[in-house]
């Protein structure tokens, strides 16, 4: 349901656009593929949550197979190795805002949530380290016990 | 939730992710492959692609010898193969996505690195030596800051050290300059040697070096080695060995350059200039004459026909032996019959007369064509040879007109009173042969030098025949006149004064009724030398019985007679007589007036006007006012107080010229300076200024006798109603300014200053009023240049900013503006007078006496400064000497 209702981004300059176009939001962009089941559910969360953080943040869907663009810069697929079920981006003000997640990898969320006051959590930690100038910002959890995705 | 407008919009053609935003990647952990740019990921590529070729080749020969090639792997091969031909035809940004290299590309890469290898064998020792290092970075910065500081630092040198190294260097004071030229100039005469053919431009190069450039050459050893080259190869070339003698001369080696001298002087006897170069350096050396004479002998065997050799071969005799130099001047005419210069030595070494006639007799028929000696030999001959003489050099020279000349001078010298005509003839016959000669022939200008010659040899005649025929064949006529004019003067300022004299006659003749012509011919004569006043005064009486009717000849001669000749009497004479014919002429009444009051006479001064007036009371208003004045002055002078007489005048001449502004000043001044009674002096100027609107003086009288009532506010809108019927006045500006200073109102002077100097931005007297309204000397001095440039340097300003200066106590400077104002325009009369005061302050007697001769020779022109002209025409003042005049304007100046 959540990946019909969300915009999607069907290239790469609407992808630019999509970061560009925010001046005080935070964008935060879902890279993956929507037929896979833990995307589908990572974009029901999303969707449920949009409305309640329509204030400070925004969210966008992208297809890492029809959009193949940032698979190298973003480190969202390797060749034929499939690394993550879907990463979560955050901007603000074409900045790429990093969280510290514990995992090891702060510059993006890839494993799955599945509390959604948690994920506004981590939504609005971000978004209030980006109001400060932050980069870099602490999750309000550590998932260094979350399983990493590997193939 | 609203929907951003982009996503409906087409992205455009070709945009590449990530750019528009510039974006960058990152690397997350170390056992994901690297990948961060685009170009990184190229690269890494690369290496993967070695690795994959590595692997299919040798894949490929492993299947090629254990398999063998099916049907279908061959098509296979092909098929790939076609690819990749067609890829690596391709660009290869694409390649790595096929992930193969063709080997063609490596093995040519690899041949490259062979060829340059295999040239590394051939680079030198020197080469490798001069690689650049590659620099050592480390601490860069800290070094290089080490390095600033050290250079900073300085040390103190000891004095021995300084004094050791000045003592080496004043010892080893190379000229680089020279060395350098030095260098040049042997490596162009090598270079010229190398070409035979060009002999001569080699010569020419060594003379020119030895000529001027000895001091320079320094390395005489080099030049001496090509000399001697030189010597060598063009032996029968007396310049090499004059240069070479003379290098060894500049090198003070005496001996060897006459050694070099006597062997040129063998191989070379031919040449003249090789035995003189020899005597000279002999001479030089101190060797005794007898040698010189010695070389000079065998020289002339040589050389007969040498004239350098044999003069120099006569003054080696002794000055005194005179017979011994004239055996040799004569045994050099022997082999050289017709040199004029030779017989020229002859016949001034020649005393007695007799001998020299001869002598010049011979030296004529050896040098028919040499004038000179007809000349001298004519002028030692008697009256009657010289005649006879002449004939036979004017048949020898045809058409040389000097003959004439000479016979014309000659003819002049005999018999005085000669016949001005005859010359005139003589002359004539000068210019026919002169104009037969086409070449040669002298032209107006040579003739007037003729002319100017013959006047300073003391042959007046001749040069006037000389002028007369120079005009005669230049037809004179008014066109050409103002060129002869000019032409006179010219001669006239050369102090050829008879040249211009006789031009003048010419002209004069030609046209006697030319006043020009005239006037500039007495000047000329008044220029020349003063015994001569009595012609001047003959020209006078001439000019004026030709042109009987023209005032200035007899005005000029009057003054002349009285100045020159100090003759009053005569002078009275001449402008009675004038008088006489140009009957009721105002000038020469005047100038008989001026006269009588110089001479204190008075009464008969005033008697002259008075008939004057009485008889042609129409006449002007002039003499109207030059009556009145005397007649003032008469009064002043008897100080009977009684104006009555001199007021009837006044309004009888006012009945005749109502329009005269000056008698209405005259009678306004007698009201107020005689009757001291100011209502009558109102009167007569506020009438005055109804009739003479454009008066500037009537009006500020007016307005000065209204404050002298003390009715300011009518004083001052007198001068604004002057300056609205005169608005071109900046005098009027002047009185206001005035009105305003004496009435203590500085601003408003200030203010009127400021407004009349845009009215009349080059008005000098404005322009001191600014100035001195100005409070403070430093701002004064910018004015001072506004001022002098707005003038162009006008004199009475020049004068000013000197009085300023006076008053800033600057004393030297104050005296160098006086002058300066002085020469800029010597009629002021107030600069004069400021330069006396300043003189007789500070000066000596003989400046003084100096300053006062100078202004009395410019007396008469005096007529400007206002100082100046209020005390010179005061009628107080009529009977004042000149001195005493400047004596009265200095005190008056000196108090304010």
């Amino acid at each position: 349901m959540g990946s019909i209702f969300l915009p999607h981004l069907r290239s790469g300059w609407h992808v630019d656009q999509a970061i560009l176009s925010e001046d005080d939001r935070l964008v935060v962009i879902r890279f993956g593929r929507e037929e896979e089941s833990q995307c589908m559910i990572i974009d029901e969360i999303l969707y449920s949550i949009s409305e309640k953080i329509k204030n400070f943040a925004v969210i966008y869907l992208c297809n890492i197979d029809r959009v193949p663009d940032f698979n190298q810069m973003y480190e969202l697929e390797m060749g034929d190795r499939q690394l993550e079920p879907f990463t979560i981006m955050f901007f603000h003000r074409n900045k790429h805002m990093m969280c510290d997640f514990g995992t090891g990898n702060n510059n993006k969320l890839n494993f799955m949530i599945r509390d959604k006051q948690e994920l506004i959590d981590i939504i609005e930690t971000i978004y209030r380290g980006a109001k400060k100038g932050k980069g870099l910002v602490v999750s309000p959890r550590d998932y260094s016990s979350i399983r990493k995705f590997r193939s | 939730m609203e929907r951003k407008a982009f996503l409906d919009q087409e992205p455009p053609p070709g945009y590449v992710a990530g750019i528009g935003r510039g974006a960058t990647g990152f690397t997350s952990s170390a056992d994901s492959t690297v990948f961060s740019t685009k170009q990184d990921y190229e690269d890494d590529e690369d290496d993967d692609n070695e690795d994959k070729q590595d692997f299919s080749t040798t894949d490929k020969s492993i299947l090629s010898k254990a398999i063998g090639k099916n049907g279908e792997d061959e098509e296979a091969d092909r098929i790939y193969d076609e690819i990749e031909k067609r890829l690596s035809s391709r660009k290869t940004s694409t390649l790595p996505l096929i992930g193969i290299q063709p080997d063609s590309q490596l093995s040519s890469t690899q041949e490259k690195f062979t060829d340059l290898k295999r040239s590394l064998a051939n680079v030198t020792g020197e080469e490798w030596s001069s690689l650049p290092e590659a620099g050592d970075l480390t601490r860069r910065n800290k070094r290089s800051r080490l390095l600033e500081q050290s250079r900073q630092r300085t040390y103190a040198v000891p004095d021995s050290a300084l004094i050791g190294a000045g003592s080496i260097s004043s010892l080893a004071k190379t000229n680089f300059q020279s060395i350098s030229d030095s260098r040049d100039k042997l490596l162009e005469s090598q270079l010229d040697n190398l070409l035979p053919q060009k002999s001569d431009v080699s010569t020419i190069d060594l003379e020119s070096l030895n000529s001027t450039n000895y001091a320079n050459v320094k390395n005489v050893s080099k030049v001496r080695a090509i000399l001697s080259s030189l010597r060598k190869t063009e032996p029968n070339k007396a310049t090499s060995w004059i240069a070479s003698a003379r290098l060894e001369e500049e090198a003070t080696n005496y001996t060897l350059a006459k050694d070099l001298i006597v062997e040129g002087c063998k191989i070379v006897p031919r040449d003249p200039d090789i035995w003189i170069e020899s005597i000279r350096l002999h001479q030089k050396s101190s060797d005794d004459a007898r040698l010189c004479k010695i070389i000079a002998a065998e020289g002339l065997q040589f050389n007969r026909k040498s004239e350098r050799l044999w003069i120099i071969s006569e003054e080696l005799e002794n000055i005194a032996d005179i017979t011994s130099r004239k055996r040799v001047i004569k045994k050099a005419l022997e082999s050289l019959p017709s040199n004029p210069n030779l017989w020229k030595r002859l016949i001034e070494l020649e005393d007695n007369k007799e001998d020299v006639v001869k002598l010049l007799e011979k030296a004529v028929e050896f040098c028919p064509n040499n004038w000179d000696f007809w000349e001298t030999w004519i002028n030692i001959l008697s009256y009657k040879e010289a005649k006879v003489t002449l004939n036979k050099a004017r048949k020898q020279l045809s058409g040389d007109f000097q003959v004439w000349l000479a016979a014309s001078k000659l003819e002049e010298r005999e018999n005085e009173n000669i016949e001005t005509s005859k010359l005139i003839k003589m002359m004539e016959r000068a210019f026919k042969d002169n104009a037969s000669v086409t070449e040669n022939s002298l032209g107006t200008s040579d003739w007037l030098k003729q002319a100017n010659v013959s006047e300073s040899e003391g042959f007046p005649g001749t040069c006037n025949a000389i002028i007369i025929n120079i005009l005669k064949t230049e037809d004179l006529h008014e066109d050409n006149l103002q060129s002869w004019l000019n032409e006179a003067e010219v001669a006239n300022s050369e102090t050829h004064v008879l040249t211009a004299k006789f031009i003048y006659e010419y002209i004069i003749d030609k046209f006697p009724t030319n006043i020009d012509v005239w006037l500039k011919l007495f000047s000329s004569l008044k220029k020349g030398p003063s015994s001569k006043l009595d012609e001047l005064f003959t020209y006078y009486q001439k000019s004026i019985s030709l042109n009987s009717s023209v005032e200035i000849l007899y005005l000029m001669f009057a003054k002349d007679k009285w100045i020159l000749g100090n003759d009053i009497d005569g002078a009275k004479d001449i402008l009675n007589s004038a008088a006489k014919i140009l009957d009721h002429n105002e000038n020469i009444c005047l100038a008989l007036v001026k006269l009588e009051s110089k001479a204190s006479n008075y009464a008969s001064a005033s008697k002259l006007l008075k008939q004057f007036v009485t008889s042609y009371p129409n006449s002007s208003a002039r003499m109207w006012y030059k009556y009145i004045h005397l007649l003032r002055f008469l009064n002043y002078r008897s100080s009977g107080g009684k104006t009555d007489s001199v007021l009837q005048q006044v309004e009888q001449a006012l009945i005749i010229f109502p329009d005269s502004s000056k008698l209405h000043l005259q009678k306004t001044q007698i009201y107020l300076n005689e009757d001291h009674n100011l209502s009558l002096a109102r009167d007569s100027a506020s009438l005055g200024t109804k009739s003479c609107p454009h008066c500037v003086e009537l009006w500020i009288l007016l307005s000065s006798i209204y404050e002298q009532m003390g009715v300011l506010i009518r004083a001052r809108s007198i001068l604004d109603n002057a300056i609205l019927q005169n608005p071109d006045s900046d005098r009027l500006w002047k009185a206001k300014i005035e009105l305003e200073i004496r009435n203590k109102d500085t601003i408003v002077a200030r203010q009127l200053t400021n407004k009349a100097l845009k009215a009349f931005p080059a008005s000098p007297i404005l322009w001191i009023q600014y100035l001195s309204l100005i409070p403070k000397m430093s701002q004064r001095k910018t004015a001072f240049l506004d001022a002098l440039k707005s003038t162009s340097n006008h004199p009475s300003i020049l004068m000013s900013i000197g009085v300023f200066f006076w008053i800033d106590e600057k004393y030297s400077k104050a005296k160098s503006w006086f002058e300066r104002s002085l020469l800029e325009g010597k009629n002021n009369g107030d600069s004069w007078a400021w330069l006396y005061n300043f003189t007789s302050k500070y000066g000596n007697e003989n400046d003084k006496r100096k300053l006062e001769d100078s202004f009395l020779e410019s007396f008469d022109d005096i007529n400007a400064g206002e100082m100046w002209n209020s005390i010179n025409k005061d009628f107080k003042n009529y009977d004042k000497e000149p001195k005493e005049i400047l004596q009265l304007v200095s005190d008056r100046l000196s108090k304010f």
